[in-house]
C-alpha cells in the first residue's frame, strides 16, 4: 500500500515536536557516555536502579504482553473469529521488547558492548540468576516475535514464498510465546524475592512471581484494547471492513478477559496477605493506604467497571477503563521497583530522577511512536493484504 | 582466545559438571550446605572500634584508591552518616543516638563476604565467587554493569563507578583475598591499633565471640551478627547495643538470597516443562471438537440433502403415478365416450332402420 | 569441581547449567512429539 500520508508532508505539527524531542534527547544520550551514567542521571549506590529499568523492563514488558495474551486468545483459546487483531497484537509485541532490549541494552547498562557481544550467554552464563532467565527468555522471545512479524513485511515487499513458509509455524510460536511468556513475566517479579527485606513488606511476596505474570495478563488485554482504540481514531482509513466489524466483539472479549484475570489478580493478592499475616500493615503507615489505593483504586475498580462494560455491551467504557488498568499497571510496577524499594531509607535519601533521564526516556517512546506510525502506514497491519486473501 | 575457550569450557563443565559430579562430591547433608571448611573470617567487635578511621586509611592504600577529600585524620567526616562508595570500600559511621562506656558507639561496614552470596546468586555473568578462603570475589572481565548485584545485596555494600564512561565497574571489599593468598592479613585488620578487627577461621571465630558473651555479659548484647543472617556472613560483629541502633538490620531473616532464588528458579523448569503439554493438550482437544463439530455438521448435511433428495424422489413418483392415473382415467373416459358415441350412432342407425322397415312392412299393408 | 562442593550457590550454578540444557531439549521435543502426534490426523 502506498502511504497515504504522504500527501500532508513531512513537516507536519507532529513530526516537527517529536523531532525536537529526539534531537534534544540524541543529545543527552551522547553526553551519558561522554561522562558515564552520573552525567545523566541520578542513579546511586542506594538505587541502582531508576525510573529506565522500571519503565523499560518491567514496564514495557507487560504492556509487550499484548502479544502473547492475544495469540493465545486467537489461537490456543479459541477465538479464532478475532483473527483481525493478531496482527496489531504481534506488532506491539514485537516494538515492545525491541524497546526494552535496545534501551536497556544501549542506555542503562553500564558495559553495552558486552551484552552485544552476548557476555551473559556465551561467555560465562549466569544461570542461577533470575536476570539472566529474563534476559534469556526477551532474546528467545524476540526472535519468536520477529519470525511471526515477518510475514508481514514479506507481504508489504511481496514476498509470497517465504511469507507462507513463515505461517507454517503460527501454532507453535503461539505456543513458545505463551511458554517464554509465563517465564519472564513470572521471573521479573521472582526478581524481587531474593532481597526480601528492602522491598515494603506489602509489595514483597513470595507470590510475586504470580502476582507479576497475572497481572501481565490483564495488562496485555487492556493494552490491545487501547492501541485498536487508538488505531481506530487515526488509522481508520487504513482499516477494512473485517477488521471494523469484528472491533465491538473483540473489545467485549478482552475487556472480559481482563475483568475475569483481575479478579484472580485481586483474590490472589488477598491470600497472600492473608498467609503471611499482613493485616496490621494496611492501616499502621502510609504504605498501607498506598497499597490499598492501589489495589483497590487501580485494580478493583477497574474490574469493576469492565464487568459493567461487559454487561451492558458499552465499549467506550471498556475502552477507558483498559487505560485506567494500564495507569494501574504502571503504578504497580513503580512501586515495586522504586517507591517501596528502599523502604527503610529516610527520605532525604530516596531518588528523584533527573530531567534528563525523563527527557531521554520520552525520547525513546517518541522513537518507538514514530516507528509504529510508519510500520501501520505501509505494512497490512489493520487490513488483509489484497494480494494475500486466504487466511489460516 | 580467552573467550572461546572460556565459553568451551563453560559449556562442557555444564555438561560433565551436571552428569559426572552431581553425585559426587556434593558436601550436602539433606540439601543443607555448610559453607567451606576452614574459611576465613573477621570479627569486629564494636565494643573495642574507637573510630580512628586508621581501616579506612590502610583499606585505601592497599587498593590503590584516589585520595579523598578530607584527611583520614580528618574526624569531622564522622558526623554525617556515610556508606561505602566506588572510593571507598569500608566506612566507619559513628552513632551518638547510643553510648557505651560514655562514648559514642562505632561500626566499620564493608562487604560481609557471605556464605551464600545473594550478588553471587544474582549476577547474570556470574562475576562473584565465594572462594574457599572465605572471600567473595568480584571479576570485573565479565561484568556487564547491568547492576543486579546492587539490587540483591541484602546489605546494600557493592557500589558502581557511575561516572566512569567506557569501562565502569562494581566495587567492593575484596577481603583482601591477595594479600590473605600470601599469607597476609588483611589490611584493616593489621592496622587496627584496638584489636576490633580480628582475622580467623570463622568457626573459631565464633567461638571467641560466645566466650567473649559469656565473659562479659554486660558488655555485650546476646547475639553474634552474621551467624545467621541471610545465611550467615564471614565478617562477624559484636555489639554492646542493640543492632539496629547502629544501623545494622536486625529483619533480614536467616534465608540465604540464593536459597530465595532457587525456590523462584524452581518454578521455571515446571513453567516449560507443563505449560506445552497443557496448552497443547487443550489445543489438541479444540481442534478434536472442531473436527467433531464439523463432521456432525457434514453429516447432518449430507442427512439433509439425502432426505430432501428423498423426498423429491418421492413427489416425482408421486407426480409420475398421478399422470399416469390421469391418462388412464382419460383413456378410459376416452375409450367409454367412445364406445358411448358408437353405440349411440349405433343405435340410431339401428332405430332409422327400423323405422324404414316397420315403415316399408307398413306400406305394403297399407 | 575438585574440591567438591560446599555451598548451595555452587549446586545451584551446577544444576542450572545443566536445567537450561534440559529446558531447551525439552522445548525442541515436545515440537517433535506433537507432529509426531498429529501427522496422520488428516488421513482420517
Ligand atoms: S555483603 Fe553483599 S556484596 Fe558482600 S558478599 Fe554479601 S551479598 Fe555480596
Ligand atoms: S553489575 Fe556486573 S557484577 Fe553486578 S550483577 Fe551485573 S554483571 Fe554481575
Ligand atoms: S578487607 Fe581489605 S578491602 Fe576489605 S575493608 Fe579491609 S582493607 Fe578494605
Amino acid at each position: 500500500m502506498p502511504d497515504k500520508n504522504s500527501g500532508r508532508g513531512l513537516f507536519t505539527l507532529t513530526n516537527l515536536v517529536a523531532g525536537i524531542i529526539v534531537i534534544i534527547g540524541l543529545y543527552l544520550i551522547f553526553l551519558r557516555f561522554k561522562g558515564g551514567l552520573g552525567a545523566v542521571t541520578n542513579f546511586s549506590d542506594d538505587y541502582p536502579w531508576g525510573i529506565w529499568k522500571s519503565f523499560f523492563i518491567f514496564i514495557v514488558v507487560p504492556i509487550g504482553a499484548a502479544g502473547y495474551t492475544t495469540g493465545a486468545a486467537v489461537y490456543l483459546f479459541g477465538m479464532e473469529k478475532y483473527h483481525s487483531v493478531v496482527r496489531l497484537a504481534v506488532l506491539i509485541g514485537f516494538l515492545s521488547y525491541c524497546t526494552a532490549a535496545g534501551s536497556l541494552t544501549l542506555l542503562d547498562v553500564g558495559r553495552p558492548e558486552r551484552i552485544i557481544m552476548a557476555y551473559p550467554f556465551v561467555v560465562q552464563p549466569g544461570t542461577t540468576s533470575l536476570l539472566f532467565e529474563v534476559a534469556l527468555c526477551v532474546v528467545l522471545y524476540i526472535t519468536v516475535l520477529l519470525i511471526e512479524f515477518l510475514p508481514f513485511s514479506c507481504e508489504w515487499l511481496g514476498y509470497r514464498k517465504a511469507r507462507n513458509w513463515l505461517l507454517k509455524g503460527t501454532l507453535a510460536l503461539a505456543i513458545f510465546a505463551v511458554v517464554l511468556s509465563t517465564m519472564h513475566q513470572s521471573t521479573l517479579g521472582a526478581m524481587w524475592t531474593i532481597t526480601p527485606a528492602k522491598l515494603h513488606p506489602l509489595w514483597q511476596s513470595p507470590y510475586l512471581p504470580v502476582y507479576f505474570f497475572v497481572s501481565s495478563i490483564f495488562s496485555g488485554l487492556s493494552v490491545l484494547i487501547i492501541m485498536t482504540t487508538i488505531c481506530k481514531h487515526f488509522f481508520k482509513h487504513l482499516m477494512n471492513e473485517r477488521y471494523l466489524d469484528e472491533d465491538e466483539g473483540v473489545i467485549l472479549a478482552f475487556g472480559k478477559g481482563a475483568c475475569v484475570a483481575m479478579l484472580g489478580y485481586l483474590t490472589i493478592q488477598v491470600f497472600g496477605l492473608a498467609t503471611a499475616d499482613k493485616w496490621h500493615y494496611l492501616f499502621s503507615s502510609m504504605y498501607g493506604y498506598w497499597y490499598l489505593l492501589e489495589l483497590l483504586g487501580f485494580v478493583a475498580l477497574p474490574c469493576l467497571f469492565f464487568a459493567m462494560g461487559c454487561r451492558e455491551k458499552n465499549t467506550k467504557l471498556i475502552r477507558w477503563t483498559a487505560v485506567w488498568t494500564l495507569l494501574g499497571i504502571i503504578l504497580n510496577r513503580f512501586n515495586v521497583t522504586l517507591l517501596c524499594y528502599n523502604y527503610h531509607l529516610p527520605f532525604s535519601e530516596k531518588y528523584t530522577p533527573t530531567w534528563m533521564e525523563v527527557w531521554i526516556l520520552i525520547t525513546v517512546v517518541t522513537i518507538v511512536g514514530l516507528v509504529f506510525r510508519f510500520i501501520v502506514t505501509r505494512m497490512p497491519i489493520l487490513y488483509d493484504h489484497p494480494d494475500f486473501k486466504s487466511h489460516h | 582466545m580467552s573467550i572461546s575457550r572460556r565459553k568451551f569450557l563453560g559449556w562442557m563443565g555444564a555438561v560433565a559438571a551436571g552428569i559426572g559430579a552431581s553425585s559426587s562430591k556434593t558436601a550436602n547433608a539433606g540439601g543443607h550446605f555448610t559453607g567451606y571448611p576452614d574459611s576465613m573470617g573477621v570479627l569486629h567487635d564494636m565494643s573495642l572500634c574507637v573510630g580512628c578511621r586508621l581501616c579506612e586509611e590502610a583499606c585505601n592504600k592497599v587498593n590503590d584508591l584516589p585520595q579523598p577529600d578530607k584527611p583520614f585524620t580528618d574526624l569531622t567526616v564522622l558526623d554525617e552518616k556515610r556508606r561505602t562508595t566506588p572510593t571507598s570500600h569500608t566506612v566507619v559511621n559513628r552513632y551518638d543516638n547510643v553510648e557505651y562506656n560514655g562514648k559514642p558507639v562505632f561500626r566499620k561496614m564493608q562487604c560481609n563476604h557471605c556464605l551464600e552470596p545473594s550478588c553471587a546468586s544474582a549476577c547474570m555473568v556470574a562475576a562473584f565467587k565465594k572462594s574457599p578462603e572465605g572471600a567473595v570475589k568480584y571479576d570485573p572481565t565479565v561484568c556487564v554493569g547491568c547492576r543486579y548485584c546492587m539490587i540483591a545485596c541484602p546489605f546494600e555494600i557493592p557500589t558502581y563507578e557511575y561516572n566512569e564512561n567506557l569501562v565502569p565497574l562494581v566495587q567492593k571489599c575484596t577481603m583482601c583475598a591477595p594479600r590473605i593468598e600470601k599469607g597476609e592479613l588483611p589490611a584493616c585488620v593489621e592496622v587496627c591499633p584496638k584489636e576490633a578487627l580480628i582475622f580467623h577461621k570463622r568457626d573459631d571465630l565464633i567461638k571467641i565471640a560466645r566466650e567473649r558473651i559469656r565473659k562479659y555479659p554486660d558488655r555485650y548484647v546476646d547475639h553474634i551478627y552474621g551467624e545467621h543472617e541471610m545465611g550467615g556472613t564471614s565478617w562477624l560483629y559484636l555489639s554492646p547495643v542493640p543492632f539496629h541502633e547502629v544501623g545494622m538490620r536486625e529483619d533480614l531473616g536467616v534465608t540465604s538470597g540464593p536459597e530465595l532464588a532457587h525456590g523462584s528458579l524452581g518454578l521455571v523448569p515446571m513453567i516449560v516443562g507443563l505449560w506445552p503439554a497443557f496448552l497443547l493438550g487443550m489445543k489438541g482437544m479444540s481442534l478434536r471438537r472442531e473436527k467433531v463439530a464439523t463432521k456432525e455438521k457434514a453429516e447432518a448435511v449430507a442427512i439433509a440433502v439425502a432426505k430432501a433428495n428423498a423426498e423429491g424422489d418421492e413427489k416425482v413418483k408421486k407426480a409420475k403415478e398421478f399422470a399416469e392415473k390421469q391418462k388412464e382415467i382419460l383413456l378410459v373416459k376416452a375409450k367409454t365416450e367412445q364406445e358411448k358415441a358408437v353405440k349411440k350412432a349405433l343405435e340410431e342407425a339401428a332405430e332409422s332402420e327400423s323405422k324404414t322397415e316397420t315403415k316399408i312392412e307398413e306400406d305394403p299393408d297399407a | 569441581m575438585e574440591h567438591g562442593i560446599y555451598t548451595l550457590h555452587d549446586f545451584m550454578k551446577q544444576n542450572e547449567d545443566l536445567t537450561y540444557i534440559l529446558l531447551g531439549v525439552s522445548l525442541v521435543l515436545a515440537t517433535l512429539a506433537w507432529m509426531f502426534l498429529t501427522e496422520r490426523d488428516d488421513d482420517e
